[in-house]
């Protein structure tokens, strides 16, 4: 607590006798949901401010006569001016202008690209991605993370994320607060966000605010609708693979509020009775996943409001398959048990508390907590008319982490142009590595793997977003973090600055620096969110990972319709961790610490986006050129190699068309240079040692290089389109999207094999071809 | 791992592109596959590797020079036997460390080294066999001692000799062959992602070491009671050897795998290719014993009549499985068994018969009359 102390002591006091405060909460119209990141201007003295994550906004002015302008992208702005004596309290809803196309719908020049001191930071509107085309329909938030600059997706169809050559253990994803470990259902193919119970998505690549810390690569902030304060509302979809359903309204009118979502899988309940009687009961297999958030919010005044809320999803695999062998004498019968489950569930409990109207606090008590448990029971039992024999094998592999998490932030603005943050965390965490029971008959039970570990880490951190004159901004900060495990201490200072120099009201020069430190790692397998990866903290053979990332830009605000970023970056990251060549999570009488490597891996380039919030035609246009490299002492001989998600270029384009306010028409797409790829280089005889001697010869591939080939080039169209119609009891409307719409077949996998000639060849193996979906949506 | 692909991909339709991607190739370089045991004679095999896109089959080295020693003492040379075979009429011994080299005026040198394990205390074997809808199901379970000062490998292998008659010489044959075994236990499944029958089974001594303890296996479709003669192996394998055996059966598992980190094969030969490495068995082996014809009651006959048949061996137990051809390569049935007693059969000479010997399957041994019954139409 030393650090926020003296954080206390260094903010000057610009307060004086003749000037006032403005506060409030800026919410929507119509459903009291919280508007985060509103900008209110006052543009007699042309300061102005943001609201928070929970849409505190604050300001302080001269005692005079002012003229405040609320304003929200999509929303009406709201002016408001009278002669201001006292801090003064104004709580406002602004209207949705999504039906209002007529009025013209204004942004105050303060929150404009080129006024920020932020880097890499892009927000994308919830309407904007549920406006874009969606593979099956399924409406994915990390889907459209992927389509922005500087993020690739990984494997084809998968919803992994890697910012800046980044790996997907190196993001920070955080919902309502809490960090959520495994974001991934179905394999990886769809995350675990439901769009319906979502208000803001925020990702940052770099130049990160020292509140944030201990990731690497980035964080996703993703904050859960509050529910509607005014009437009762339903919304969900019915779609391919699965449908949705969300409810909220208020407890109490304006003073407490509740929303609830879920979302299931369903094929299993439609396959399960056909497997049961196409195979007379002796098989059974099936896999469903669902997800399940809840959040409740209660008012207790003008200055105190509380929040609970909570996420669980599950993903659950189940075979089963039973026999049954006899003849007049003997009877066998078996049954053989398969099942996997993994799953989060995530708790937040929250005090949002204005002390005055120039210091806000909120308290946070998180819990986390990510299970795998992957099982298999196999019973046979041979009877005879004298004996009976059990033949048993039962093994249960689980793996974990658990969190509990206590986070205290305060935002002070004691003048526009300050803004100071400061806070702390502590978070207890609980690693199970990888435990793998083990009984048979003949063995009993028994228990190997890694031992749990018990991890602490402490944060404090504090900023201040400061305005030294109208042309230079600075956001200056420090984050101090600590680890704990077992006897072994790290610590580690990381200081974060950002700038931002106007050259003139429309262009800007930016440059940010930040460290980072990671205290928990990630093994993985294959790098596409598999739910065996396996969490685990740095111990003393293992150290913490570091990075820092150092960028430099420009924002453009051109004719205040098109934001317009230019970034260049450079990023270094040491003492990644890999598993070793051959090594597996399932090898678990190793401990997990001598089946890894360490290293180091950079990322550099540039970003280029372009970005059109509002208007008929909205969306963005984003080029990213960079290179991604890793370099491990033990792997690929030490020698320096590209890293699997290395791309030369890449460019996305995300645009929809709303020519009707109730029709939607929108389009993605994609290009990027080929993903890197091992490659066999040449064959040798296997040894076979069979007694026939080494006749048909066998052979065994020897890789040479890692990752030292490329595959063609992907590119892919999408389009949407989404009709919407106002019907007696609400609104519905229809989703159709085309995946891949001109069909490109996309590299997946390259395999050496023969072509159809039967010439020895390198063989493209694609996935997705195109594929029509369509999703119906209702509101009411 | 098999398992949660075929959830995870589901969804995949796949689709084929020939496509040209420039890898080049800086070999060839030697290639020596050895692995030696103290009831054998060294035998090693030399080759060079090939480029990836090539299609021809390897290339044997028969020029080169390859030689053992055992550490501290002279090296010995192998001599070459044709196809890239090197052999010597000398054997290893346990717990000995031995050195390979192999050099060519071409292609360099190569050099590896091992050390021979002990054999394992394998204390009883059962065998349990049962004919169910036509098909076995057959169980061998091992007991054996594990040795707590080391950390042991092994591998258990069956391999079995068929008898049959070939008709062309007139002549029993014996051929080798090999069971397919696995599992139900998950450790010993998990170890054998991938690899091939006829290398048996991998485990570990991780759960048991230093313990008695028993392993179970399954070799289903196959009877080996029904078999001229079969041994069950419990070989004790070096390390090298068996994370060659180990990472053969990763690679063969993660190719073709789109999300798996192509795996390099353990490789354990300094400047090429291959595997040097030994391993020490104990075998159960069991061996049915042969039926002998001595005679039969007419050496003449039409088809329908009854003939007896006299000789040794013929009666072991009521579920001896028999088999009686007239020479007859078409027959798809036995000949009708009338009766049996000990040192006797009495058969039906089948309607398809044909003047020639007369061949007794006993429980997979195989014998043929020395004189030839003749079959009058």
């Amino acid at each position: 607590m030393k650090h926020v102390f003296l954080a206390l002591l260094l903010i000057p006091f610009f307060v004086s006798a003749q000037r006032a405060t403005v506060s409030g909460i800026i919410t929507q119209k119509g459903s009291g949901e919280t508007l985060i990141g509103a900008s209110v201007y006052n543009s007699k003295t042309k300061q102005g401010t943001t609201s928070n994550h929970y849409g505190f906004y604050s300001i302080t002015l001269p005692r005079d006569s002012f003229n405040l302008t609320f304003s929200y992208v999509g929303y009406k702005s709201a002016h408001v001016g009278f002669r201001l004596h006292n801090d003064t309290t104004i709580n406002l809803a602004l209207e949705d202008a999504g039906m209002l196309q007529e009025v013209e719908v204004t942004a105050s020049p303060e929150e404009e690209i080129q006024h920020s001191t932020r880097m890499g930071t892009i927000d994308v509107p919830v309407a904007q991605i549920k406006a874009l085309p969606a593979l099956l329909g399924e409406i994915d938030v990390f889907k459209v993370l992927q389509l922005l600059p500087g993020v690739q997706s990984g494997a084809e169809g998968s919803s992994g994320l890697y910012v800046r050559g980044g790996g997907p253990d190196q993001n920070l994803i955080l919902l309502d607060g809490v960090p959520v470990y495994n974001a991934s259902h179905l394999f990886g193919f769809i995350s675990v966000f439901n769009a319906d119970a979502i208000n803001h998505v925020e990702l940052i690549k770099g130049g990160f605010p020292a509140r944030y810390g201990g990731r690497l690569s980035s964080v996703i902030d993703i904050t859960m609708k509050e529910g509607n304060q005014e009437k009762i509302s339903c919304e969900g979809s019915i779609g391919l693979i699965s449908s949705r359903l969300t409810v909220e309204g208020p407890i109490v009118k304006n003073k407490s509020s509740f929303i609830v979502s879920a979302r299931r899988t369903y094929l299993d309940v439609l396959t399960r009775p056909i497997i049961k009687k196409v195979t007379k009961g002796e098989e059974a297999a099936w896999y469903y996943f669902y997800d399940l958030n809840a959040k409740v919010n209660y008012h207790l005044n003008e200055r105190n409001r509380v929040f609970l809320s909570t996420y669980t999803g599950d993903d659950k695999a189940f075979a089963r398959s039973r026999y049954k062998s006899e003849n007049e004498i003997e009877q066998w019968v078996g049954t053989d048990e398969f099942d996997l489950k993994w799953g989060n569930f995530t708790a937040a409990a929250r005090w949002n508390h204005i002390f005055t109207s120039r210091l806000f606090s909120n308290v946070t008590a998180t819990y986390s907590r990510y299970r795998l448990s992957v099982g298999a029971e196999s019973r046979e039992v041979y009877t005879t008319p004298d004996t009976s024999q059990v033949i048993y094998y039962f093994t249960d592999y689980t793996s974990g982490i658990r969190d509990f998490g206590l986070k205290v932030d305060f935002d002070f603005i004691p003048a526009p142009s300050h803004y100071i943050r400061f806070g702390g965390q502590a978070v207890a965490h609980l690693f199970t590595p990888g435990v793998l029971a083990y009984k048979s008959e003949n063995t009993g039970h028994t228990t190997m793997g890694s031992p749990d570990l018990h991890s602490k880490e402490f944060s404090v951190y504090a900023e201040d977003d400061i305005a030294l004159d109208r042309k230079l901004k600075v956001n200056a900060g420090l984050h101090a973090s600590a680890f704990v495990t077992d006897n072994n201490f790290y610590y580690s200072l990381q200081p974060r600055i950002s700038t931002r120099y106007l050259l003139n009201n429309d262009l800007s020069l930016k440059a940010s620096y930040a460290r980072m430190t990671q205290y928990i790692h990630l093994l993985t397998n294959v790098g596409i969110g598999l739910p065996t990866d396996l969490w685990v903290p740095s111990t003393d053979q293992i150290k913490p990972e570091e990075s820092f990332i150092a960028s430099l830009g420009t924002a453009l605000n051109f004719k205040s319709a098109f934001e317009i970023s230019v970034e260049a970056y450079y990023k270094s990251m040491e003492k990644l961790i890999e598993y070793k060549e051959g090594a597996n999570y399932l090898n678990i009488e190793e401990d997990w610490q001598t089946k890894v490597e360490s290293g180091k891996g950079e990322s550099y380039g540039s970003e280029l986006f372009i970005q059109k919030k509002k208007g008929k035609v909205s969306g963005w246009v984003g080029y990213t050129l960079s290179w991604t490299n890793r370099t491990f002492q033990n792997i690929n001989e030490g020698k320096t190699f590209p890293f699997r998600y290395d791309r030369r270029h890449d460019v996305e384009v995300a645009l929809s068309y709303k020519w009707k306010p109730n029709r939607d028409l929108s389009m993605t797409w994609v290009y990027g240079t080929g993903a890197a790829i091992s490659l066999p280089q040449s064959a040798y005889t296997e040894y076979i040692g069979s007694p026939w001697g080494d006749g048909d010869q066998s052979f065994i591939e020897y890789y040479g290089g890692r990752n030292s080939y490329r595959m063609r080039a992907y590119h892919r169209l999408d389009i949407g389109y989404t009709s919407t119609k106002k019907k007696r009891w609400g609104e519905r409307s229809w989703n159709l999207s085309l995946y891949n719409a001109y069909n490109r077949k996309n590299p997946f996998f390259v395999d050496n094999a023969r072509d159809e000639k039967g010439h020895k060849k390198f063989i493209q193996y694609s996935l997705f071809p195109l594929i029509p979906s369509a999703a119906c949506r209702f509101k009411f | 791992m098999k398992k949660y692909w075929a959830f995870g991909l589901l969804l995949l339709f796949s689709c084929e592109l020939v496509v040209d991607i420039d890898v080049p190739f800086d070999g060839p370089s030697l290639t020596l596959n050895s692995v030696v045991n103290p009831d054998s004679t060294y035998a090693a095999r030399l080759s060079l590797n090939r480029y990836i896109l090539d299609d021809t089959t390897s290339f044997f080295l028969d020029n080169a020079q390859v030689s053992i020693e055992e550490l501290g003492k002279d090296p010995y040379l192998l001599s070459p036997a044709g196809d890239g075979f090197y052999t010597s009429d000398l054997k290893p011994e346990a717990g000995k460390t031995y050195r390979i080299r192999a050099f060519s005026e071409k292609y360099g040198s190569i050099e590896a080294s091992c050390t021979v394990p002990f054999p394992a205390g394998l204390i009883d074997h059962k065998v349990i066999e049962k004919l169910f809808n036509h098909q076995y199901e057959t169980k061998i379970a091992l007991t054996f001692q594990d040795d707590a000062d080391v950390e042991n490998f092994y591998q258990a292998l069956v391999y079995l000799e068929h008898e049959w008659f070939d008709y062309q010489t007139q002549k029993v044959r014996t051929s080798p062959g090999f069971v397919m075994l696995t599992s139900d236990d998950p450790i010993i499944k998990s170890e054998n992602e991938g690899i091939d029958y006829f290398h048996g089974v991998l485990f570990k001594d991780v759960f048991f070491n230093g313990k008695k303890h028993t392993a179970n296996f399954r070799a289903n479709g196959f009877s080996l009671e029904n078999t001229a003669s079969y041994t069950i192996a419990l070989r004790t394998l070096t390390k090298d050897y068996y994370q060659y055996r180990f990472t053969v059966g990763l690679q063969e598992e993660a190719s073709g795998d789109p999300f798996a980190q192509p795996v390099n094969v353990r490789n354990n030969i300094e400047n090429g290719f291959g595997v040097f490495g030994a391993y020490s068995q104990s075998v159960y082996h069991h061996s049915n014993p042969k039926p002998v014809i001595t005679s039969f009651s007419t050496d003449s006959g039409k088809r329908g009549d009854e003939v007896t048949i006299y000789g040794e061996n013929f009666f072991a137990s009521e579920s001896d499985r028999i088999w009686i051809t007239f020479h007859a390569e078409r027959y798809l049935q036995s000949a009708q068994i009338v009766d049996r007693k000990r040192g006797e059969i009495r058969v039906v000479v089948p309607t398809m018969a044909v003047t020639g010997k007369i061949v007794i399957n006993i429980n997979g041994r195989v014998t043929a009359s020395e004189t030839e019954f003749q079959v009058i139409n």
